[in-house]
């Protein structure tokens, strides 16, 4: 027996799990209900009558029986919010009770003494909280809600208890008034904090558009600037951790491979609130989607597995300039991806990152 | 002889990976990674079988000496107790 560093196990892990395609990962969204009702989601839904079809505690853990089945080792679950899920809790248990590790995506509002009880006696692998403000006024205006000082109180109470916290700020045109404030305010906490520049386009059924509450490049990357002062291991760019890329941009462009090079679709898949398993969360379900609850965990995974590696990126990616360095991912193209197109505008925006990463490569 | 209670062995296509489960999650947070002999050595404990039973299920799938079999075992179970896996 050995001992190896957690880098190498992790990328000989992934390697395995890339050849066999297990589905070493899954994401769990177990409601687009929230207690809060963010400008820029893409998921929160405000139907009432989405309480009565919500997938139960019973449904949720025999879809993840069947995901262990399948080798999935780690889950996320998130939402919406998904403390608000009547049977969270039964969930996360039933989860750690087979040896999964779970993550946990919140807003933190309920992230309360109760819940750190759970939490505490069987320990999350990381709980992800979501900042929206530095104040009630700027917490207001993201999310319709003065939380600040729960949420405060909360995040406070999770460091005291240990918990594995990660912070995530999710940049939008509400939010910039207060954006330096509110970096500030994360790295008063000393936790690892990423700064997900990447708004997905919200489902069609949230009632929003991208379009208005959108940054614009010169916004991103001057956001991203003082990001790299104020909070210097920040996760900068990419999608949060959870989806990022496992293999970096290398000497294969993303043409010769076919597809995106990130996990989804090939040792990780999504689960939405309505049962639909897609490559990761936020991809267009046109492009690919499946119902587990019609044909099985099984017969998804196959199919959505298949169906991801057989992608193809858009061909005006093959003479771009940074095509060595951008990995194209339709969640970040929108509407243009089932169309087997580019956004012009995330483009731009790729483009001006990897001038950032180069000059920040040239100043170590 | 045994393995603690809160652990799970995992079977994989090409890997065999124990976790902890349950609150044992808040004590033991590492993953072990084991070879086909540690993954059946583990196995038989767990079921609560001997360390005998585990080197003659070893001798019997690898077609290798008992004694050789029984010495592979106790360098497993060395490594199982040091790795706080397994109790006296």
């Amino acid at each position: 027996m050995r001992n190896i560093p957690y880098r190498a196990f992790e990328r000989e892990f992934l390697e395995n799990a890339m050849k066999h395609a297990i589905p070493v990962n899954a994401m769990f969204e177990l409601t687009p209900l929230c207690n809060l009702d963010c400008k820029m989601c893409y998921v929160h839904l405000q139907d009432p009558s989405v309480k009565n079809r919500l997938l139960s505690g019973d449904q949720w853990t025999s879809i993840m029986d069947r995901a262990f089945d399948l080798g999935m080792f780690s889950a996320l679950l998130t939402g919406g919010e998904a403390l608000t899920h009547p049977d969270f809790f039964r969930i996360y248990h039933h989860l750690t009770d087979r040896g999964i590790c779970v993550s946990l995506k919140s807003n933190g509002i309920l992230l309360n003494d109760e819940a750190l009880d759970h939490f505490r006696k069987v320990p999350p692998t990381t709980l992800d909280v979501s900042i929206y403000g530095c104040d009630d006024e700027s917490c207001r205006a993201v999310t319709g809600r003065g939380i600040f000082e729960t949420v405060d109180r909360n995040l406070r109470a999770a460091l005291d208890a240990d918990m594995p916290l990660r912070l995530m700020i999710t940049p939008s045109s509400h939010m910039l008034p207060w954006i330096e404030k509110i970096l500030r305010y994360a790295a008063s906490f000393g936790v690892e904090t990423r700064v997900n520049v990447y708004l997905a386009e919200p489902y069609n059924n949230t009632g929003r558009k991208k379009e208005d509450f959108d940054l614009t490049a010169d916004q991103v990357m001057e956001i991203l600037r003082m990001a790299g002062k104020i909070l210097p291991d920040a996760g900068q760019a990419g999608m949060d951790d959870d989806e990022a890329p496992e293999e970096k941009a290398g000497s294969v462009s993303a043409i010769d491979r076919g597809f995106l090079r990130c996990a989804a679709g090939r040792t990780r898949f999504a689960v939405s609130w309505e049962g639909i398993m897609t490559p990761c969360l936020q991809f267009p379900k046109e492009m690919i989607s499946e119902n587990v609850l019609e044909h099985g965990v099984a017969e998804a995974w196959k199919n959505v597995h298949a169906r991801t590696i057989a992608l193809c990126a858009p061909a005006e990616c093959a003479d771009c300039d940074i095509r060595e360095e951008c990995v194209w991912c339709p969640v970040k193209h929108g509407h243009a991806a089932p169309e087997g197109r580019c956004d012009p505008r995330m483009c731009e925006l790729e483009k001006r990152m990897a001038d950032l990463w180069r000059e920040k490569e040239n100043a170590h | 002889m045994h393995i603690k209670e809160g652990f799970i062995l995992r079977r994989i296509p090409g890997m065999n990976i124990v976790m902890p489960t349950g609150e044992n999650i808040r004590h033991f947070r590492n993953a072990v990674r084991l070879n086909d002999t540690a993954a059946l050595v583990f196995e038989k404990l767990q079921q609560g079988e001997s360390a005998g039973d585990a080197a003659g299920a070893l001798a019997s799938k690898y077609g290798i000496d008992i004694r050789e079999a029984t010495e592979d075992v106790e360098s497993v179970i060395g490594d199982f107790l040091e790795l706080g896996l397994a109790g006296e």
